[in-house]
C-alpha cells in the first residue's frame, strides 16, 4: 500500500504526528523555549520605532504560500506579521508590509485585517498596509530598498525565504541605521543577513517564532516534538557513524 | 464556521496531498493532482487581487502628486503597456519584446550587477576583528576570498585547498547541522498547519 522506498519517511513522519499529539494533549504542562534574542527584538525594535514615531517595515521574503519548500517559511513568516500587526495596532504606528508573490499578498493582508481587528483597531486597517511590488526578484529587492530610503522605518523585519536579494536587502537595510532583525532557513544567504542584520533567526527560530511569540502551550507542545525528533537524529548519526566506520551499512540503505 | 471551515478545507487538501505522495491509489493521486491544479487557478486570482493593490497605490500616489509620482507613473506606463502588448499581440509581438528584452531584462542585470557593490559595502563593515569569534570569521573570510581569487595562488599554492577545506569541512558540518534542524522544524511546521494549529491568516485566538 505504501509506495516502495518511502516506508521509512512515512514511518517518521506518522511517528512526529503520533508524537505532536501526545504531547498536545498533555497541553497543561507547560513547556519552555530558550531564550531567542532574535525574537525579544522584535518587540524591542517596535518600542524603539514607538518612541521614534517611526514606521515599522516587514517582509516575509520572496516564498510562495502555495507550493514548494518556501510555503512553510513563509507561513512562519506570517505568524510573526500577526503578532507584529498587532503591536503595531496596539501602539498606532504606521506598518508596511511588502510583498513578492500574490499568493503571500492575500494571506498577509487578510492577517493585517484581522490582527487589527483583533486589537480593537479596525479604524486604523489600510489597504495600502501591505503593498505588492513584484514577482521579479531585483524589482521586489529595488522596491524595499527605495521604501527604506524614502520613509527610513525605525525598525525593518525581514523574515522569510529570500535569494540573492537578500544581500541588498540586508545591507540597505542597515545603511539607513534601522533596527534590523533578519530570518531565515535556506543556508545560502544566511551568511549575508547573519553579517548585515543587528539580530538574526536561524534555521528553525524562524519556525518557532509563532509559539515563542503567542507562548501557546499547544505549540509549544509541538516544538517539543521537534526535540525529540532531534534527539533521534543526533542517536542515528553516533550509531551510524559507528558502524560506517566498522563496515556495517545498514543504516546508511535505510535512510536512503 | 467562520474559523472552523477554512480549517477544515486547508488540512483536508493538506492530508489528500500528503497521502498520494505515501500510498499507492490511483484515485487518491488523481484528487491530489485535481487540487493541486487548483492551486494554480487560485494563484491567477490571486495575481488579480495583488495587481489592483499594485495599480491603485501607485495612482494614489499621481493624484496626491507625492515627490516619487514620476516613478509611479513609468511603473503604470510599462505596466499597462506590457500588459496590453502580451494580450492582444501575444509574446513574440514587437511591443511585448521591446518591453521585456528592452526595459525589463536590462534593469534586471543591472540591479543583479550591483549585488557585489553590497556584498563589498556589507563586508567593509561586517569584517572587523572587534571580537574572538569575529576575528575568526575575518580570517576564515579571508582566505576563502584569497582561495576564489586567482591573486591567492600566486601569494601561496595552499590558498585554494585552504579555502576548499573551509568550505567542505567546518562550513559544510555548519549547513549540515542547520539542515538537519530545519528540516525537523519545517516537517513539525507542516504538521502544525494541517492540524490546524497555526492559523494566524484567521486572526488571534484570544
Amino acid at each position: 500500500m505504501i509506495i516502495k522506498g518511502r516506508e521509512f519517511s512515512f514511518l517518521v513522519f506518522a511517528l512526529l504526528v503520533v508524537m505532536t499529539i501526545y504531547l498536545m494533549r498533555r497541553g497543561k504542562q507547560s513547556w519552555s523555549v530558550r531564550k531567542i534574542a532574535g525574537l525579544d527584538a522584535i518587540e524591542e525594535s517596535i518600542g524603539r520605532a514607538t518612541e521614534m514615531g517611526r514606521p515599522v517595515f516587514f517582509t516575509p521574503g520572496g516564498g510562495d504560500v502555495v507550493s514548494g519548500a518556501s510555503a512553510v517559511d513563509t507561513m512562519a513568516a506570517v505568524e510573526v506579521l500577526s503578532y507584529v500587526a498587532s503591536m503595531t495596532a496596539k501602539y498606532k504606528l504606521k506598518l508596511t508590509v511588502g510583498i513578492r508573490q500574490a499568493n503571500t499578498y492575500a494571506v498577509a493582508d487578510q492577517t493585517v485585517k484581522e490582527a487589527y481587528v483583533a486589537a480593537g483597531q479596525p479604524d486604523l486597517y489600510s489597504p495600502d498596509i501591505v503593498q505588492f511590488y513584484s514577482p521579479e526578484q531585483f524589482a521586489y529587492a529595488a522596491s524595499c530598498v527605495g521604501y527604506f530610503q524614502r520613509e527610513r522605518p525605525s525598525a525593518i523585519l525581514m523574515l522569510g525565504w529570500f535569494q540573492a536579494e537578500a544581500v541588498m536587502l540586508a545591507e540597505g537595510a542597515a545603511q539607513t541605521g534601522a533596527i534590523t532583525v533578519g530570518g531565515m532557513v535556506k543556508f545560502n544567504q544566511l551568511a549575508m543577513m547573519v553579517a548585515c542584520c543587528d539580530y538574526i533567526l536561524i534555521g528553525e527560530e524562524l519556525y518557532v517564532a509563532g509559539a515563542y511569540l503567542s507562548q501557546n502551550k499547544i505549540k509549544l507542545a509541538c516544538i517539543r516534538s521537534q526535540d525529540f525528533g532531534k534527539l533521534a537524529a543526533i542517536v542515528a548519526i553516533i550509531v551510524g557513524t559507528l558502524m560506517v566506520s566498522a563496515g556495517n551499512k545498514a543504516l546508511v540503505k535505510l535512510f536512503s | 464556521m467562520r474559523r472552523e471551515v477554512p480549517v477544515f478545507l486547508g488540512s483536508a487538501a493538506g492530508v489528500v496531498i500528503l497521502a498520494a505522495y505515501f500510498i499507492n491509489y490511483k484515485p487518491l493521486a488523481t484528487l491530489s493532482a485535481e487540487l493541486m491544479n487548483w492551486g494554480i487557478i487560485m494563484s491567477a486570482f490571486a495575481l488579480c487581487l495583488a495587481s489592483v493593490n499594485l495599480v491603485r497605490k501607485h495612482v494614489n500616489q499621481i493624484a496626491r502628486k507625492e515627490p516619487v509620482a514620476p516613478f509611479s507613473l513609468a511603473l503604470l506606463i510599462v505596466f499597462f503597456g506590457i500588459t496590453l502588448a502580451g494580450l492582444f499581440q501575444g509574446q513574440n509581438s514587437a511591443g511585448f519584446t521591446f518591453f521585456y528584452k528592452g526595459i525589463l531584462e536590462p534593469v534586471s542585470a543591472s540591479f543583479y550587477g550591483m549585488l557585489g557593490f553590497y556584498l563589498l559595502s556589507a563586508a567593509f563593515r561586517t569584517f572587523r576583528a572587534r571580537s574572538y569569534e569575529a576575528t575568526l570569521l575575518l580570517l576564515s573570510a579571508l582566505a576563502v576570498m584569497l582561495g576564489r581569487a586567482t591573486i591567492g595562488s600566486l601569494i601561496w599554492e595552499g590558498f585554494p585547498g585552504l579555502a576548499e577545506w573551509f568550505l567542505g569541512t567546518p562550513n559544510a558540518a555548519a549547513d549540515r547541522g542547520v539542515l538537519i534542524g530545519a528540516s525537523l522544524g519545517l516537517l513539525s511546521s507542516g504538521v502544525r498547519l494541517m492540524l490546524g494549529i497555526d492559523r494566524a491568516y484567521l486572526g488571534s485566538e484570544e
